[in-house]
């Protein structure tokens, strides 16, 4: 059959001021790379680390769009490539969040996952009847039909930080059973937890080079005798991971630790001792944690920020990452301010958790914006993010030389940081 | 997290964005001056769209399926008590307002009320 030459592109989006940006490796791209038909050549090209060739050779054109902040950019790449005749198919997480909007710049929308779905939309494209809609958000393919994801369409190189190879994401599981405030995962993924086999999941771990993952599952713990499962399967492997929540059980945090759980993102909402405990008890197993603190909920006066940072600082977390409350679409929080009527910045460039797009409960948009500033300065008043984020670093290096696993930074790399050569200072 | 079904007769399977499958609570009263409608979240029991994404959508479907006139329609989207310890799954209601052309409600306009004003709507 002849070859389709695929253009995947991943937009680029503005990162935030003052934080530190790593460009890791996306997962949507390669994950729906997987489902590709033989016939078909995938050339990915992720902007935030190159530039974008319009006039590279190619039959069709796929944009994979995860956050808001890309959507707009995502457009206006498919008006380049549509100037040049070529058909654009758009899919991911932000599409279906953004899919109405999207359909007016795109010859074609998927909807849903891409497993056992992309014969039909190939074969459309080859016999010049590519629908307008490909709608599978309700029927979701077998859990076992994923993976594992085709990492080798990235350009490595591209994701490393002077030698250093950025954490590859990877996902065992899909869906989520819970309902939480401002996330839009249960409309994407379905509300029941659909976890991959564990076989399934070992064999892709296996394929992986790069010790060092991001495992990107909304929340492991979902299905206890899967998670243990899970993490007993992956002992062996001795790969070293950052995941979100893991289960507040201390046969599971064990478990989690033995199998290289490097450090989790886990919410704090509130300066209860329950938050102090569960902070206190991953770290009694060497897992690191990363705090991730949401301002701007309806419940927050000024005096709970500025008392949540504090508390914050008294409880030894490894690092913090702050955002403010961001109403995205199929969320709560966006039904709510819909109907409150608070929302008055609709430009999706602005919803990158960084801005105030809505009118707070208890101050002014202006006052949110400020807490958030001084909560990032507060944090990092005494040791820098950088400086913090190494000590992580150095944990998980010295963790890696006792068990086998280190492998020094590419030498060939220590001058380049994302593919652009670092500018040093020469005093 | 159980959503309270006090207000809630029967869980109505609708279409929601995409065509998405989707519950929600439904309670209907009727009287001969106006219909009530109360509809109600079901969060983690609805599998599809919420309620809000597609108010104005739902509120056909509604009237469709259980013969009400639209023009004398009082239609209330509920969102029930979570029995959460986050403020914002407190119970919150509010009256919907459409416009009404050519056969099709529109641009949905909500007002809170009160639990009190609800109560005055369905006794």
């Amino acid at each position: 059959m002849t070859e389709i030459k695929f253009k995947l592109i991943y937009p680029k989006w503005k990162k935030l001021e003052g934080q530190t940006t790593f460009n890791l490796p996306p997962h949507g791209p390669v994950v729906m790379a997987a489902s590709l038909p033989e016939y078909v050549h995938v050339s990915f090209t992720d902007e935030n680390v190159e530039d974008i060739d319009f006039d590279e050779p190619c039959d069709f054109v796929g944009i994979s769009m995860m956050l808001s902040t890309q959507v707009k950019r995502g457009w206006v790449i498919a008006q380049e490539f549509r100037k040049r005749g070529k058909k654009v198919i758009f899919g991911g997480i932000s599409t279906m969040l953004h899919a109405e909007e999207t359909m007016l710049y795109a010859d074609s929308v998927f909807l849903g996952e891409s497993e056992s779905r992309m014969e039909e939309v190939f074969s459309d494209f080859r016999n010049n009847s590519l629908k307008k809609l490909y709608n599978y958000l309700s029927i979701q393919p077998p859990i076992e039909l994923v993976g594992p994801a085709r990492r080798d369409i990235l350009n490595r190189e591209l994701y490393n930080h002077k030698g250093v190879q950025m954490v590859d994401l990877f996902h065992a599981s899909r869906g989520c059973k819970f309902s939480c405030y401002p996330c839009a995962v249960s409309y994407l993924g379905g509300r029941s937890f659909r976890p991959r086999p564990i076989n399934k999941v070992i064999e892709e771990l296996e394929t992986i080079e790069n010790n060092r993952l991001f495992i990107v599952d909304n929340s492991l713990a979902q299905n206890t005798e899967w998670e243990m499962e899970l993490f007993k399967s992956m002992i062996p492997l001795k790969k070293k991971w950052i995941s979100h929540t893991i289960e507040d059980d201390p046969k599971v945090l064990e478990l989690a630790a033995k199998a290289g759980a490097w450090y989790v993102y886990q919410a704090v909402f509130d300066t209860s001792d329950y938050i102090k405990e569960r902070i206190k008890r991953y770290h009694d197993f060497g897992i690191g944690v990363e705090g991730t603190i949401l301002l701007g909920l309806d419940n927050q006066s000024e005096d709970d920020i500025k008392r949540l940072i504090d508390f914050l600082l008294e409880i030894d977390l490894d690092l913090a990452e702050f955002t403010v409350l961001t109403p995205f679409p199929h969320t709560k929080v966006y039904d709510d301010m819909i109907r409150q009527n608070r929302i008055f910045d609709h430009d999706w460039n602005h919803y990158n958790a960084d801005t105030v797009v809505y009118k707070p409960a208890q101050m002014s948009p202006e006052r949110l914006y400020e807490l958030y500033r001084y909560a990032w300065d507060t944090f990092y008043k005494d040791e820098t993010q950088e400086q913090k984020m190494f000590r992580l670093f150095a944990n998980v290096v010295m963790r890696e030389m006792s068990d086998g696993t280190f492998k020094p930074r590419n030498r060939n790399l220590v001058n380049m940081s994302f593919g652009k050569e670092v500018v040093r200072n020469s005093n | 997290m159980k959503v309270v079904d006090e207000y809630i007769d029967t869980v109505y399977q609708f279409k929601g964005l995409w065509d998405l499958p989707s519950a929600c609570g439904l309670k209907i009263l009727r009287s001969d001056k106006h219909t009530v409608v109360l509809v109600s979240e079901l969060y983690r029991e609805n599998p599809g769209t919420s309620i809000t994404n597609v108010t104005a959508s739902l509120a056909m479907q509604i009237c469709h399926d259980h013969e009400i006139d639209p023009k004398k329609m009082i239609y209330i989207e509920r969102c029930p008590e979570m029995k959460s310890k986050l403020n914002f799954y407190s119970e919150r209601n509010y009256t919907v307002t459409f416009t009404f052309i050519d056969g099709v409600l529109n641009n949905p306009q909500y007002a809170e009320i009160s639990l009190e004003e609800l109560r005055k709507y369905i006794s």
